[in-house]
């Protein structure tokens, strides 16, 4: 039993994880909260759903699909809409949540009703020390993992991520070493967006898929982040993870009514004693 | 200040005269605006004047409406015994989880009030026991003062109507108050305040006692009005909407938050029929306001008009 | 009147205050010299608890103040302004100064809301106080614009009238004259002398070496966090390591 939880628990930390790390990316750069990812995440669900039903398309390129469209939507929305935020951040915390409103309702529209999504990593089971579970999960750790691993390259070794921790770390200075800082910014909120609508498709073959998705998963994803550290990357991701965990064992020894109440506890108390989160590092400000 | 006075009786004036006149369909809408706005008053001492956003102010309405219900249904008290007790509930539940969440900065205390609002949701939602869980309070009675009951549109409206215009003029007195003073420096300068020799902390404990009990009294009228409750009329859409009512129409004019009230929550009910478009012309709205009125449409007016 | 005691600060590894010690007696006024990043500032912002110190102590009038929060130490009797000065933007001139007023003034929110005698009384004596002080500093016709709108030169006064309604025993004064002209300098001299006159205990931070000698009766210098003279204005004029220190004549403002 213990092993079915576990698997259960790491499958929806890897998705908490995936949706965490888009807050942290944005965060670091623009130290903003990017309130309406959660309904990216869902975006990407049904997109992954439009893609399957109408065209067949097979998980493989499903998935680049939709991370190519969810990054050009991402740094669109970045000139169009948050580019205007910028002036507080209330201003741009509710600024999000309005345009997370706007997509979580549009989507309602043109699916009323929770709806199936297609089997498109296959139907197969797999076991492992008695617990029983679907390929899906395979595909969430690995493709995770994947993504992970490319970030970190890309941060670590590449002259564009290069560019985007020093535009992260210090935006007057970046832009004086030739950096195009707007152009990066732009760059980060497409790849908050591509991985939240990847964890989107990823999570799709598991439940029903309905609009109201967004809001509990993006809650649930930022309390991870903010568990973790917002500002650091292994923070979220290890959030994330342990967030899963934590559910999982709590939905079956405590009670599955009150297992999204753990999420918030988490974050309130998070906050009073830790905002920097576990590993986040505080950023001092100067009287 | 003699124009702003002629204006807000002309105002209490014609909303009497609405009720006397208007359909049963429009006094419904009026109805619940007048009790919407109370609780968006009540927020507005923290966005407006402590320069706090909060996004549990829907969860608060809920707490008062919920004390309301269950006082009235579990124990054989008076109806009008509710207000006190849903107003000292709202206070206290929002002051005791919202004091240690105060100190933290802006973007920290925002991101507080979302589990707030979430984590009473749930308790609102689950713990059946206490608060009925999924089934909500049913059967709530009609609200009676000294033996006149007010089971018609027209007289809740006129309840409400009273309610509304208690809910402002008492803001207003509470904003001239040196408290109020206290709270337009600490939103300034928070330092330059302490310095200044201001209670910071005290002064925010006391803005978010002001707005839930503020939030608990509209809660109060919510609850005998709809004569059901339920955790889903209290979920975080409703502090969004709330707080685009406080923010809409420029964040220290009480006057602006109320006009607000009036254009949303009418053109929303108004809306209602048309579903999910309503709630994406919402979020629109919050948007393209941020946008573009981060103030607040008043704000966009010449100073001379504006307090 | 005032005792730093080996007073150490450090950010981030980054010592800011190493050691600093220095008295002010009663009734004086004391200058506090140094180049830019001397902890000039850093040390005020210690002595009015911004600040807790890594170690060494605080004392004013006898009582250690060490780790007080701001509020606390503004109860003692210190007052300060701000380098760059914090006015309250959003308020009106005469609501900024009604603030400090207000402090030691009786009734509450629940006074104010009911009407009641004590704290209309309190409003009145609060009133009279903050328009004495505005008086004071030549700002009483401007009472009611905006202190967002004010020039330069009216926004350094409202900040020591804000310093004076407190009514302290030892005011702070961070660089007063900065950007102000000529003109301006010789009258926030003259006020800084009328404070002093009322027997006010005074600290000064600045940069303008002629508002310094001609007020202090002895100024200590700052350099990278440590203390490297203390005395009379002659002296400090004389002393070959404050020269070293500035490297030639200090600027102005």
């Amino acid at each position: 039993m213990l092993a079915q939880l576990l698997v259960g628990g790491l499958g929806t930390g890897c998705i908490y994880a995936l949706v965490g790390l888009g807050f942290t990316l944005v965060y670091r750069t623009m130290r903003m909260v990017n309130f309406a990812q959660g309904q990216v995440f869902m975006a990407g669900t049904f997109l992954g759903l439009f893609g399957a039903q109408q065209f067949g398309l097979p998980a493989l390129p499903l998935l680049l699909l939709v991370a190519v469209i969810s990054f050009a939507v991402g740094m669109l929305l970045e000139r169009v809409v948050f580019r205007r935020l910028y002036a507080s951040h209330e201003v741009f915390v509710v600024g999000a949540i309005g345009l997370g409103v706007m997509i979580e309702n549009g989507f309602r529209i043109v699916y009323p009703e929770p709806l199936p999504f297609p089997k498109i990593f296959g139907a197969g089971v797999y076991h492992l020390h008695g617990a029983v579970f679907q390929k899906t999960y395979l595909w969430i750790l690995i493709v995770t993992l994947v993504l992970v691993a490319a970030l970190h390259v890309m941060f670590a070794y590449t002259r564009t991520g290069r560019a985007l921790r020093a535009v992260a770390s210090d935006g007057e200075i970046a832009a004086t070493m030739g950096v195009n800082v707007q152009r990066a910014i732009g760059a980060t909120f497409g790849l908050s967006f591509a991985i939240a609508a990847v964890a989107g498709v990823l999570i799709g073959p598991l439940y029903f898929v309905s609009p109201d998705l967004g809001d509990m998963v993006g809650l649930k994803a930022f309390s991870a982040a903010v568990l973790g550290g917002i500002n650091s990357v292994v923070g979220t991701i290890l959030g994330g993870l342990a967030l899963g965990l934590m559910e999982a064992l709590a939905a079956f020894y405590i009670s599955t009514d009150y297992k999204d109440l753990l999420a918030f506890a988490i974050l309130v108390l998070m906050l009073l004693v830790r905002p920097q989160g576990l590993l986040g590092r505080v950023v001092p400000v100067k009287v | 200040m003699r124009a702003g006075l002629a204006v807000g009786i002309a105002s209490v004036i014609a909303l009497c005269i609405l009720g006397l006149f208007a359909s049963d369909y429009l006094l419904e809408i009026a109805t619940l605006v007048l009790i919407e706005s109370i609780a968006v008053v009540g927020l507005g001492f923290l966005t407006g004047f402590a320069g706090r956003i909060s996004l549990a102010q829907g969860a608060l309405y809920g707490v008062g409406a919920y004390a309301a219900a269950l006082l009235v249904t579990r124990t054989g008290l008076p109806p009008l015994v509710g207000l006190p007790v849903a107003i000292v509930a709202a206070s206290v539940i929002g002051t005791v989880l919202g004091t240690p969440a105060i100190r933290l900065s802006g973007l920290y205390f925002v991101m507080s009030t979302i589990g707030i609002q979430q984590i009473l949701w749930i308790l609102l939602m689950h713990w059946s026991s206490l608060t009925g869980g999924p089934q909500g309070v049913r059967g709530i009675p009609a609200l009676s003062v000294g033996g006149f009951v007010l089971d018609t549109p027209a007289r809740f409206y006129v309840a409400a109507l009273i309610g509304a215009v208690a809910s402002y003029l008492l803001a207003r007195r509470v904003i001239a108050s040196r408290f109020g003073l206290f709270l337009r420096a600490v939103s300034d300068d928070e330092l330059a305040s302490a310095t200044a020799g201001v209670a910071v902390l005290r002064a925010k404990a006391t803005a978010l006692a002001l707005s839930g009990g503020w939030a608990g009294a509209a809660g109060f009228l919510h609850a005998y009005y709809l004569r059901y409750v339920h955790p889903d009329m209290f979920t975080l859409d409703l502090s969004v909407v709330f707080l685009t009512m406080a923010m809409f129409g420029g964040y220290r004019s009480l006057e602006g938050m109320l006009l607000a009230t009036v254009i949303l929550g009418g053109a929303s009910e108004y809306l209602r029929p048309f579903g999910q478009f309503r709630l994406v012309a919402y979020g629109g709205l919050l948007v393209l306001s941020m946008m573009f009125f981060p103030r607040g449409l008043l704000a966009v007016l010449p100073i001379r008009w504006r307090r | 009147m005032l005792d730093v005691g080996s007073v150490q600060l450090s950010f981030r590894g980054v010592r800011a205050l190493g050691g600093v010690s220095l008295v002010l007696h009663e009734g004086e006024v004391l200058g506090i010299i140094g180049p830019n990043g001397s902890g000039k500032s850093t040390l005020f912002n210690v002595v009015t608890g911004i600040y807790t110190p890594d170690g060494g102590t605080v004392r004013f009038r006898g009582q250690a103040i060490t780790g007080l929060d701001p509020r606390a130490v503004v109860g003692r009797g210190i007052a300060r302004t701000y380098q760059n000065k914090r006015l309250f933007p959003s308020l009106s001139v005469l609501e900024n100064v009604l603030v400090p007023a207000l402090r030691r003034e009786r009734g509450g929110l629940l006074g104010d809301m009911l009407g009641l005698p004590l704290a209309r009384a309190g409003w009145r004596a609060a009133r009279a106080r903050a328009a004495e002080c505005l008086e004071f500093v030549g700002l009483a016709a401007m009472a009611a614009v905006g202190a967002g709108s004010l020039a330069y030169g009216q926004q350094n006064r409202l900040e020591l009238a804000r310093a004076l309604a407190l009514e302290p025993k030892l005011l702070l004064l961070d660089e007063p004259a900065a950007g102000l002209t000529q003109d301006e300098r010789t009258e926030m001299r003259g006020l800084i002398e009328r404070i002093h006159a009322r027997g006010v205990s005074i600290a000064l931070v600045e940069h303008d070496m002629r508002v310094v000698m001609g007020l202090c009766s002895r100024i200590v210098v700052l350099d990278h966090g440590e203390v490297i003279a203390v005395g009379a204005p002659a002296e400090i004029a004389r002393d070959p390591a404050v020269i070293a220190a500035y490297l030639g004549a200090p600027e102005d403002g």
